[in-house]
């Protein structure tokens, strides 16, 4: 095929990488029936195939433990399970004492198990029967003597081209050599996605279109911050690539050396740089770039996708493993934030006509008493095993933080009663994200042990726009001065009367916006753990004096576009 | 033989890493370990059989030993399904 064509798919790694195609598909492998003189060495054979399959196997998972996490490599660890399972050795070795060779004996137990996972109802099983396939590929390629699929010695600038990749090949992809991967199947939560990233491919999965249409050595760009995959480029084409590949790489060196680094600014003064997480694997993933804490634990992920709310033990579990991850730095648990666009059918929420102004945050908790104690319980609980603090949602009223507070009190005094452990001094904070918590913030000091902003919902009821409504959403904006004019009330609200602020939105994390934040005198920010890096950057390069030019100047425009235009002339990054 | 009754707590049920977890804890038992759910009774050894019977969360499994040391076998099957089999509802993205 010639002349330039792009697929599409989804951005599954970042980054840009330039090379050819290298077409992969899993050969057959012939007929794998054989005679068999002595059924006895044909099973030793076996075993001694099942060893080194275990020993190769349990390397292979080391090796992505160390990359990617320990869950990433516990898949793949779960083969060697597999093989030496009771059935499946019964199964192989039956038939080979029945005269089957080696290789028909493992093929047949497998499609026996493969079959079986593929007629399940429910998708997670149906996925187990790609580690079969994959089990089934390294088994029979060591009995029959072929060489593993190795991809660790693949040319320089390959771009791998597949339907699929196992968890095992993806595992020992070099860096060096593969400069992309585009796949046909696959989203940016699958192992494969994991691995790239770990690996820092860059990486477009679940394309569309047929990916093994390529030929083998046709040029290819990988775009894996825009997730495309562009064949034969044009020359124009390629200029564009070649200077998009050189900042990004530019970019990512100049974050490297942040890693693990403390968060100063250009005087060396010591901001707090938190992050926001949704997830286990969102902590690990902030744990990796270094960071001060969780500045926002979204309970959220624990109630979505399912039909009956999560037990205490679920949820006490959850929290506490996130404690356990940032390894006594602070996680802030925001209690659960639902209405608004997250509606739950099981917790009895009803649709509304303006969910943004309805029932949503503290104000649903308050009204599902019994669900709201069970979910303070299981947070109380965790607190015993790191640092923790709770924050509250969506408050625009004092009394909301006193019922909290009287209900909390109340299952401490539950949990002391059952001698069960918990943070005595557990702080609760709220969230300033209505224009009344952020005026009434020096009376919130009173009832509050700090404050968190959360500048998305801040920004939309400041400023009266719809984020979600395409009409108005161009006028959704936090460089608004009546924005920031109340960010900077909240931040001095703070000082005066001695409560901590992070900011925990958006803005946080837009290094625009830096040199005001630090001029507000906010010292603790929280972003999402892709931004940690760029944000740990943005903070060292200002001094003080040089932010409050900035900001003086910024402060005394008048419409949001000027601030914009302004702030990103000047921003440093 | 003893027996009990237990809610698989953690999201993702008896799946790869949970049922590996599950049936290598088994294995150090002389007892056999049986799990059942629904019409199916399978070996509490075998990750295989595990993952085939596709229990999941919320499902409730009867957990049945029989041999020498049938009461640790079980009451250390009872307390992996109880702690979510070394993960929580959270893993997911």
């Amino acid at each position: 095929m010639t002349g330039e064509r792009v697929l599409y798919g989804v951005a599954a790694s970042p980054g840009i990488g330039f090379g050819h195609a290298l077409v992969y598909k899993e050969k057959p492998m012939g007929s794998l029936e054989r005679e068999v003189a002595d059924p006895k060495l044909e099973l030793e054979r076996y075993h001694n195939a099942v060893e080194t399959f275990c020993r190769v196997t349990r390397i292979k998972a080391d090796r992505v433990s160390e990359m990617a996490g320990k869950d990433q490599g516990d898949i793949i660890r779960c083969q060697i399970a597999m093989i030496q399972d009771p059935y499946m050795s019964g199964q192989v070795e039956g038939r080979i004492a029945m005269g089957q060779s080696a290789e028909a004996a493992l093929s047949a137990s497998c499609d026996l198990f493969i079959d079986i996972f593929t007629a399940a109802e429910d998708e997670l099983t149906r996925q187990r029967a790609a580690d079969v396939r994959d089990l089934r590929g390294s088994m029979l390629r060591l009995l029959l003597g072929l060489p593993e699929v190795d991809f660790s010695a693949l040319q320089p600038g390959t771009v791998l081209l597949a339907e699929e990749l196992s968890p095992s090949a993806v595992s020992v992809l070099n860096s060096a050599n593969v400069a992309g991967i585009v796949l046909g199947k696959g989203g940016p939560t699958s192992h494969s996605a994991i691995l790239a990233r770990a690996l820092e491919i860059p990486a477009v999965l679940g394309v569309e279109g047929r990916v093994l249409d390529t030929s083998t050595g046709e040029t290819v760009i990988v775009d894996g911050n825009r997730g495309c995959a562009v064949f034969s480029p044009s020359p124009e084409m390629r200029t564009v690539y070649e200077n998009r590949q050189k900042d990004f790489q530019q970019l990512r060196a100049s974050l490297r050396v942040f890693v693990g680094q403390e968060t100063r600014t250009g005087e060396g003064e010591r901001i707090q740089l938190e992050a926001n997480a949704g997830s286990v694997m969102d902590a690990n993933r902030a744990a990796g770039y270094g960071c001060d804490g969780i500045g926002l634990l979204r309970t959220e992920f624990l109630y979505l996708d399912r039909t009956s709310q999560p037990g205490e033990e679920e949820q006490f579990h959850a929290y506490r493993q996130i404690l356990a991850a940032m390894r006594g730095k602070r996680v802030t648990i925001r209690t659960l934030d639902v209405g608004g666009d997250k509606n739950l059918p099981y917790l009895g929420q009803i649709k509304e006509d303006n969910p943004f102004l309805g029932c949503r945050g503290i104000r649903f908790s308050l009204r599902e008493e019994d669900m709201f104690r069970l979910h303070l319980r299981a947070m109380l609980r965790a607190s015993a095993y790191g640092k923790a603090q709770l924050l509250l949602p969506m408050v625009s009223d004092v009394e909301e933080v006193r019922q909290a507070r009287a209900i909390l009190e109340e299952e401490k005094d539950s949990l002391r009663r059952r001698n069960i452990p918990f943070d005595e001094d557990l702080p609760l904070g709220v969230m300033v994200e209505t224009v009344s918590a952020c005026l009434m913030a020096d009376a919130f000091a009173k009832v509050a042990d700090f404050f968190s902003v959360g500048t998305n919902d801040l920004t939309q009821y400041v400023l009266g726009v719809d984020r979600g409504n395409a009409r108005v959403a161009q006028l959704y904006s936090y460089f608004h001065p009546a924005v920031l004019r109340m960010i900077r009330h909240v931040l001095h609200s703070g000082q005066e009367t001695g409560t901590q602020v992070s900011i925990c939105g958006e803005a946080a994390a837009d290094t625009a916006l830096t040199p005001l934040l630090l001029s507000f005198g906010l010292k603790r920010f929280s972003v999402a753990p892709v931004a940690l890096l760029p944000v740990r950057k943005a903070i060292s390069l200002w001094t003080r004096e040089e932010a409050q030019a900035v900001t003086q100047e910024a402060m005394s425009m008048e419409t949001e576009e000027e601030v914009r235009q302004f702030l990103l002339q000047h921003e440093k990054k | 033989m003893v027996t009990r009754k237990v809610t698989v707590k953690n999201r993702e049920g008896f799946h790869v890493r949970p049922a590996g977890l599950f049936s290598n804890e088994m294995q150090h038992f002389l007892s056999d370990v049986l799990v059942c759910h629904r019409e199916a009774e399978v070996s509490g050894k075998s990750i295989m059989s595990l993952i085939a019977a596709g229990i999941q969360c919320g499902d409730e499994v009867e957990i049945r030993c029989s041999g020498p040391d049938e009461e640790e076998a079980l009451s250390h099957a009872v307390e992996l399904v109880l702690s979510g089999l070394g993960q929580t509802g959270g893993d997911r993205p």
